[in-house]
């Protein structure tokens, strides 16, 4: 017995205005996880990072 | 009035009478009884008192410097050897006691510094014995800003050599150069992602327009 898989592909278009959207919440999610989330882990993990940047709040 | 008239005699009130053919001249008698005698020598005394240097307290001074100099001291890079002089006419004045306070500056919220929690609030107090007059002591400066180091200069105890005094300093301490620098690195980077970011969006969307 044959099992059988079936494969979709959707294509969206968004306009530029939602691309742009999409990229600067991404980056600001990236940031932010980076520089400011107190998330132990991650917090830890850019600690010096964070030291090292002039206006970086960690302590 | 006419030319050649005289002018009119009369008697004015320092007791000399003008004009008048002849000028009279009346004296007082200065009489001062015993109490009088002594309050202008007590008060003579008191003004001899006030005007020689030396019979009142001294006058000191305190002086407060770093080394390195501010100017060149670096946050959480230390310690910096800080010394604080307690002077008078520019000499040491021996057996003095230097009570150092020092508060943290304040930064503004939109350009903290790496450890906010400690912006604006004492960083320590210490008391120490300076019997040349000279006290030295290390201490880190943990943050960039304009800190406020309170000194107060105080006899030894038993000694009375001089007044206490107290006298505020402002110390500035700027940021890391390593610091900025990176931030202008975060800062290009940023940027050059946005531009290019842009300019992908836009030559994408300039195809499916089928402009291209």
């Amino acid at each position: 017995m044959m099992n059988r898989f079936m494969v979709g592909t959707a294509t969206v278009t968004t306009t530029v205005l939602i691309q742009v959207g999409l990229l600067l919440l991404l980056a600001a999610m990236v940031l932010f996880t980076i520089l400011f989330t107190p998330f132990p882990g991650i917090h830890d993990a850019f600690h010096e990072l964070r030291h090292s940047l002039y206006i970086v709040a960690c302590h | 009035m006419a030319a050649g008239d005289k002018p009119p005699c009369y008697s004015g009130s320092t007791g000399i009478s003008h004009n008048c053919g002849k000028t009279q001249t009346r004296t007082r008698k200065l009489t001062m009884n015993k109490r009088q005698w002594r309050h202008l020598i007590l008060g003579l005394v008191a003004l001899m008192l006030a005007l020689v240097p030396g019979t009142a307290f001294a006058a000191v001074d305190i002086e407060f410097g770093t080394d390195p100099p501010a100017e060149e001291v670096i946050p959480e890079h230390g310690p910096v050897i800080s010394t604080v002089r307690v002077v008078d006419n520019g000499q040491p004045v021996a057996n003095a006691v230097v009570e150092v306070s020092v508060t943290n500056p304040t930064v503004s919220p939109l350009f903290s510094t790496d450890m906010p929690m400690v912006e604006g609030k004492p960083l320590g107090r210490l008391v120490l014995a300076a019997p040349e007059g000279e006290a030295t002591f290390n201490w880190l400066w943990p943050i960039r800003g304009d800190y406020s180091v309170v000194i107060t200069a105080r006899p030894a105890e038993g000694s009375t050599a001089f007044e206490p005094v107290t006298k505020e300093f402002s110390y500035q301490v700027s940021e890391n150069p390593t610091k900025r620098n990176n931030l202008i690195i975060l800062l290009v980077i940023l940027i050059g992602f946005g531009l290019l970011s842009g300019f992908v969006l836009g030559r994408s969307s300039v195809r499916v327009g089928g402009q291209a």
